[in-house]
């Protein structure tokens, strides 16, 4: 069972936090007439699904970027002023979002943006924060959030379906090609982030020149997967790709089990990374795939320490893969604005695409879409954990091939 | 062996989509009540029963020895306290039930995520994932004892409404309120039982349900659409029609995603639905 989230304190932390934001809420408006720069506090705003369907991963993301703020505070702030992190529950509704975001900006003034989470939500508040021309660090919300002519957002990392399996595809480059699957089964989510992931299967797949024997689309809720998988083993898929989320790729993994299907491999999209996957699956879930932007075991500086803290103060084996994201973003933001020297968002945009930075994700150098090269970790699940198997520079496991040979 | 597999999976899902659906419909159709926290209630039910299992190794089966009787009382206190005060003040019963149930399901979804956090849960015992096979298809132990659930629920309701005089006043109710009333039958009494019942099949639908799929807070949202779907076309208030709707749903799914794209099955299923309400608007057994 997942372990609670009532840290003691994180719950001073949030108190204190909640004491402050009213007393700011209340003068907001004053300060914001004051402008930016001239009192003691930094405000960064932004929404996270503290409620709803997303409050799972949130709350990981909220934790980080708590940590972030102790952290600079700790550190004498930003550009010698201290920070305050506000974050509005959006309730997992995209819509909602943008409607506070927009509120934080126009009449509560914060001076800097925070990056909503998922990518639904991050997508329309890239608008919102491009519009206004303020920075957005974020997710996004795949790559056609940043191919809209935005100026103001960048992932650092972002959550990019399109690169997805990319560091899979470029494993299996490198193995004889009489271990290559003949052909390929996939079942995909039918919204943005199932047509994400799907590209980069079928990008890769062309670049291989594998077939699909199955290639099919469904709505939420799968209410079967065991129709879907039987299908791809009547037509002998050697590669299954499982292109939804949690609920849908446990149903499709019992599945895969329950009929005896074996192919060489199963990847999964969304869910493997998520503790969930880790408590609620146990050992069925081994061995699946799935992509990555971040991950734990990754050797860049400030990892290890923000992996101690994930033990310490909230209880955790390893911080999750959703705190480093969020912390990773705090970063970025921290350094494009101790590069410009102040609060311009014009001059934070600029340093940002002129110069590279250093976060527990490794280095960013963005282009104009304010995206970093394409970011190609594997994953696959060993004991209940998602480990890194690629690429060789940063793989803590080897890659487990093929899938029904390890069972 | 593709088509005896579909039928197979749409039986035990329909099964389940019916046992979901009769609480809803017996409350719609003596009541008048459209209780769209249903589904939020059977979700407590798979965490009550997740719990169970999970802290003290209770088995999720036996654990609805305990959980039925408690959503039983649930079902008449909410009843006496939120709706019979709502039957009596409000001219439109079902407008208002929707809006005031649809605010009691944010509400004890927000309860649950406090409670038990957002993570999604798998409901596994010793045996939910050993799999039988059944005319040459592999099915999982957790599948057929949750399908057995659902059997057990919808002929049990079946008979409490045929058999009893409960029951049969509950029918009584449903037909015509004032004229049960003139023949001495208690409606406040038979009305709090009726919303019991319908509690209690739900509690028994949400554990059987999660023996299906894995489940979080915010999945009773799911589930209300196929809900829907199944009382709609099996006519509000009709346990034979809740079993056949939900069954004619389940092989639906299944079986027109063997000659359609998986993705237009709910355009057909959605599709019937509407054709079925132009010909036949009070559904398949309307009482």
């Amino acid at each position: 069972m997942a372990e609670p989230n009532k840290q003691s304190g994180k719950a001073r932390r949030r108190r204190r936090t909640v004491l402050k934001t009213s007393g700011l809420a209340a003068t907001g408006f004053l300060a914001g007439c004051l402008g930016s720069g001239d009192g003691g506090t930094l405000t960064l705003g932004g929404t996270l699904p503290l409620s709803g369907a997303y409050a799972d991963t949130a709350v990981f993301i909220e934790d980080a970027y708590r940590q972030w703020e102790q952290d600079v505070n700790d550190d004498g702030g930003l550009l010698g002023q201290e920070v305050e992190v506000i974050i509005e529950d959006d309730q997992s509704e995209p819509a909602e979002g943008v409607s506070k975001l927009n509120r934080l900006i126009s009449q509560e003034g914060v001076d800097l943006l925070i990056g909503g989470y998922p990518g639904s939500t991050a997508a329309g508040q890239m608008q919102s924060a491009d519009e206004n021309n303020m920075v957005y660090v974020s997710m996004g919300g795949h790559m056609k959030s940043f191919e809209q002519g935005f100026e103001y957002v960048f992932g650092a990392p972002p959550l990019m379906g399109q690169w997805w399996y990319d560091g899979f595809f470029n494993w299996l480059e490198q193995q004889p090609e009489s271990e290559w699957p003949t052909s390929a089964a996939a079942i995909t989510v039918d919204n943005p982030v199932g047509q994400a992931v799907y590209e980069s299967v079928t990008e890769n797949l062309d670049r291989l020149g594998i077939p699909f024997d199955m290639d099919e689309r469904y709505n939420l809720p799968l209410d079967s997967a065991q129709g879907l998988v039987s299908s791809a083993e009547s037509e002998g898929s050697e590669i299954f790709f499982a292109n939804g989320f949690f609920g849908d790729g446990v149903q499709t993994i019992q599945a895969i089990h329950d009929t005896g299907y074996e192919p060489k491999a199963v990847l999964q999209g969304i869910g493997t990374l998520t503790p969930a996957w880790e408590a609620e699956l146990g050992e069925l879930g081994d061995y699946v795939v799935s992509g990555t932007s971040m991950h734990p075991d990754l050797p860049f500086e400030g990892i290890d320490r923000l992996n101690e803290i994930a033990e310490e103060e909230y209880n955790r084996g390893t911080t999750s893969e959703y705190f480093l994201f969020g912390y990773s973003w705090m970063q970025t933001l921290q350094q494009g604005v101790e590069g410009a020297g102040e609060l311009d968002q014009g001059m934070i945009r600029d340093w940002l695409r002129n110069n590279c930075v250093e976060t527990v994700g490794g280095e960013y150098c963005f282009d104009d879409r304010g995206l970093p090269d394409p970011i190609e970790y594997v994953t696959q699940v060993r004991d209940g954990v998602a480990r890194l198997v690629g690429p060789e520079d940063v793989a803590t496991h080897e890659m487990a091939y093929p899938w029904y040979e390890q069972f | 062996m593709a088509i005896v597999e579909a039928v197979l999976l749409g039986v035990l899902l329909g099964l389940v989509y019916a046992t979901l659906s009769v609480g809803f419909s017996l409350i719609w159709g003596t009541l008048d009540v459209i209780h769209v926290s249903h589904g939020a209630f059977a979700i407590l039910a798979a965490y009550l029963a997740y719990t169970a299992n999970e802290s003290l190794g209770i088995d999720p089966v036996l654990a609805l020895l305990g959980i039925v009787p408690l959503f039983f009382g649930l079902g008449v206190g909410l009843y006496e306290l939120l709706f019979r005060p709502l039957a009596e003040r409000a001219q439109e019963v079902a407008f208002v039930s929707l809006v005031l149930t649809f605010g009691l399901a944010i509400a004890l979804e927000n309860l649950l995520v406090v409670q038990f956090s957002a993570d999604p849960r798998v409901l596994q015992t010793g045996y939910t994932r050993e799999v039988v096979d059944v005319a040459g298809v592999p099915l999982t132990t957790g599948r057929l004892v949750g399908a057995g659930l659902a059997v057990l629920t919808l002929v049990m309701v079946y008979l409490f409404l045929k058999r009893t005089y409960t029951g049969r006043a509950v029918l009584a109710v449903a037909q015509n309120d004032q004229g049960a009333a003139l023949s001495g039958i208690n409606e406040r009494r038979v009305s709090a039982i009726t919303f019991g019942v319908g509690l209690a099949t739900v509690a028994i639908a949400g554990v059987a349900t999660v023996m299906f799929w894995s489940f979080s807070p915010s999945e009773h949202i799911h589930w209300m659409v196929f809900v829907f779907i199944v009382t709609i076309l099996g006519g509000v208030g009709s346990v034979v029609g809740a079993t056949t709707a939900g069954l004619i749903t389940g092989l639906i799914s299944e079986l027109s995603a063997l000659v359609v794209p998986f993705v237009w099955v709910d355009f057909i299923l959605f599709g019937l639905l509407v054709g079925l309400l132009l010909v036949k608007p009070e559904g398949l057994f309307q009482q």
